[in-house]
């Protein structure tokens, strides 16, 4: 089942001097229990165009739908519910709230939604065990180690039952070690769970992970194998 | 959820939220601190007027009001004290005449108001017994003919005062740490009388340094005063009958109220006394002053005795001193502008603080927005997070003022020896015992929650303008 299908699409940054055409019609689509990498060289348009997946940004031109609904056609409040209910998040850096602890921090989310308090209690302590911190529950960010914040941020972007995952960038801040334990523990979640898991990337062994492999270069895709 | 994340992120910049909620505390407990004193001092002064001065109400002639003549007296007093009597919240009564006169001792004079008293009843009216100053004679205690118990303003006009320094009055400067060159150069007055209290003054002045002088003239001159208990003094004012009159009384005690005009005018003697210089005769009556149960009834039995006294004019204490009346609700929208006006200054150290927070967790709030923080929830914890720093201030800020109210209150704050004369002149003690009403605790805690609230609103905006895109790619 489809759970992304993108079409012709274009984004153009308007800035005082020239205009810079960041996305210049990608046209694709990814499938439930997907495991892909975006890759290309820095200023390519990964970045932009994570974003315009994850309807955190909107496209100059072309159609999204997720889980056949167009974003674009969604109000800006109804898309922050969208996202909420629909995509996980995790960012390159700053991905947790400092004031919270692990635990906080992937209930949080279910607390937006506004789950009871058992299932977030259960779900919260199965994901961080699945992130191998079930020791940490009640650590502060500011008390875990790069890798670790990472994984708490992969668990909080489950916690939600998003139908896919989106990260940017996930293992630019880590070493090889922690980015290595990442890698395993997001491939174990997509194989063993179904998740959906769309990440970009400049690191070679990331790449090597990825079941599927899209190349953009200036806006345009070049490959996908 | 919500609140919990707003109230830790309070505590994420210790010192500055501290600051903030120090600079609140502060705020706070100046504006309530010194509203607390002026209230303090407006409701003394109301109490004291009423205690010593007007009363819960006053019956008088109507005519008397137009033109206080000595002939127009309050008609068919009997009847009205017999009433009065049988009303249950009157607690005592006190007719009284009062005539204008002029009181003259030696070449010294000075207009006054004559009330010719009833004095156990007057005593369960008025305080001014109770006001009787320390070894100034007593309220028509001693026996003598035709006692006077006049203010202390007028003893010193009419020069019933002397002063003289005494060896007892130095020790305790000598407890006070004065140097001993200047208590030895102070002995050299001990026992010299003088008439006038500038001169005593002075020379009092040439003794000691500036410093000095300043710090214990006050006390000096308190201590040094005497009054010429048994002078006479000499009173004239028009019989009933409209023709001139005089009689002699005698000083037999100085009282002393907050209110110096009070104290410069009133001057009371027996009734008994005065009726044989004015010859009016025993149901002759200009005043009668009631003090009822509770004051706040004044209004109810005023109209009351109205309605069975049409041809009376029977008057409230606040009828008789409107701006009284209104005291307590201008009182309340002074506190409230004068703290609107300090919150308003302390709403800028919130608005910049809140300010400061959005622009460093500008990555933060737009990784909130993009997981799915609708723009209500970012709003709220925003909000939240400027009424719990301004809500701490504000509390700590309201439970100090509390306790320090609450400590001066007992002693009182003493500022005689600052502005005493200045405050009197004007109706007002020197000697300020602070207060405030709970009334004004909740308004202010409102208040201040309001502020925290309008604080945020700006900085809470900016946080709203912020597109979760452009927010995580903000380099920081
Ligand atoms: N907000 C923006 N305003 C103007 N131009 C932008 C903006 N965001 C990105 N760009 C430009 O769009 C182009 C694509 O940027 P983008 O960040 O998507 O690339 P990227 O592939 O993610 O690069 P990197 O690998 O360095 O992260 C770049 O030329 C960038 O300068
Ligand atoms: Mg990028």
């Amino acid at each position: 089942m489809k759970v992304i299908e993108v079409k012709n699409i274009h984004k153009i940054y308007k800035e005082t001097e020239v205009d810079v055409h960041a996305v210049r019609g990608i046209d694709l689509s990814f499938e439930e229990g997907e495991f892909a990498a975006i890759v290309g060289p820095s200023g390519s348009g990964k970045t932009t165009f994570l974003n315009i997946l994850g309807g955190l940004d909107t496209p100059s031109d072309g159609e999204i739908k997720i889980g056949g609904v167009d974003i674009g056609k969604l109000k800006s409040s109804a898309l922050i519910d969208f996202r909420m209910n629909n995509i996980g998040f995790v960012f390159q850096a700053y991905n947790l709230i400092p004031v919270l602890t692990a635990k906080e921090n992937v209930e949080f989310i279910m607390h937006l939604q506004g789950r009871s308090k058992k299932e977030r209690d259960s779900r919260v302590s199965e994901l961080l065990t699945a992130v191998g911190l079930g020791d940490r529950l009640n650590s502060r960010p500011s008390k875990l180690s790069g890798g670790q914040q990472q994984r708490v941020a992969v668990a909080r972007a489950l916690a939600s039952k998003p139908k896919f995952v989106l990260a940017d960038e996930p293992t630019a801040n880590l070493d090889s070690k922690s980015t290595e334990t990442l890698l395993n523990i997001m491939e174990k979640l997509n194989k063993e769970e179904n998740i959906t898991f769309i990440f970009s990337t400049h690191d070679a062994r990331v790449v090597k992970k990825a079941r599927r492999v899209i190349t953009i270069e200036d806006g345009k895709l070049v490959s996908d194998i | 959820m919500i609140w919990s994340i707003a109230w830790k992120n309070v505590w994420r910049k210790k010192l500055r939220s501290s600051l903030v909620i120090t600079s609140v505390t502060l705020g706070l407990f100046g504006g309530v601190y010194s509203f607390a004193l002026m209230l303090g001092m407006v409701n003394q002064r109301v109490s004291s007027l009423i205690d010593n001065e007007i009363s819960h109400i006053q019956v008088h002639n109507p005519k008397y009001i137009e033109n206080s003549e000595i002939k127009h007296t309050i008609n068919d007093i009997n009847k009205l004290v017999s009433s009065l009597e049988k009303e249950k919240e009157i607690k005592a009564f006190s007719k009284k005449t009062k005539i204008f006169a002029m009181a003259n001792v030696s070449s010294k004079s000075n207009g006054i108001v004559l009330y010719g008293i009833d004095i156990e009843s007057e005593k369960k009216v008025t305080a001014i017994h109770r006001n009787i100053k320390d070894s100034a004679g007593t309220y028509f205690e001693k026996k003598m003919r035709n006692p006077a118990v006049i203010g202390e303003k007028l003893a010193k006009n009419l020069k019933l005062t002397y002063y003289i320094l005494t060896n007892k009055t130095i020790s305790k400067l000598e407890d006070l740490k004065l140097a001993e060159n200047s208590i030895d150069s102070l002995k050299t007055l001990v026992d010299i009388k003088f008439r006038i209290e500038n001169k005593f003054i002075d020379a009092i002045k040439n003794k000691l340094s500036d410093e000095n002088f300043i710090k214990h003239k006050f006390y000096i001159v308190k201590n040094s005063i005497n009054y010429k208990i048994g002078s006479k003094i000499i009173v004239t004012t028009q019989d009933i009958n409209g023709d001139l009159t005089g009689g002699a009384f005698k000083l037999a005690g100085i009282y002393k109220t907050s209110n110096s005009m009070f104290d410069q005018t009133s001057v009371f003697v027996r009734n008994k006394d005065l009726r044989k210089v004015t010859g009016t005769i025993k149901t002759d009556f200009h005043e009668l002053s009631i003090i009822l149960n509770n004051i706040e009834n004044s209004k109810l039995v005023a109209n009351k005795l109205q309605k069975q006294f049409p041809e009376l004019e029977i008057e409230t204490w606040g009828e008789i001193q409107p701006e009284l009346a209104v005291t307590n609700e201008y009182m309340a929208v002074y506190y409230y502008v004068f703290l609107g006006i300090i919150l308003f200054s302390l709403g800028f150290g919130i608005i910049n603080t809140m300010l400061m927070v959005v622009l460093e967790r500008v990555k933060e709030i737009g990784m909130l927005m993009s997981i799915g923080m609708n723009k209500l929830k970012v709003f709220l914890m925003i909000m939240l997070e400027s009424v719990f720093l301004s809500i701490i201030g504000g509390v700590i800020g309201m439970i100090f003022s509390g306790f320090m109210i609450w400590q001066t209150s007992k002693a009182g704050l003493n500022f005689t020896e600052m502005f005493g004369e200045g405050f009197e002149a004007i109706g007002y003690s020197a000697k300020i015992y602070p207060e405030i009403s709970l009334n004004y605790y909740f308004g202010t805690v409102i208040l201040v929650v309001i502020t925290g609230i309008i604080a945020a609103i700006y900085p809470a905006i900016k946080a709203l303008k912020l597109n979760p895109a452009e927010a995580i790619r903000t380099d920081m």
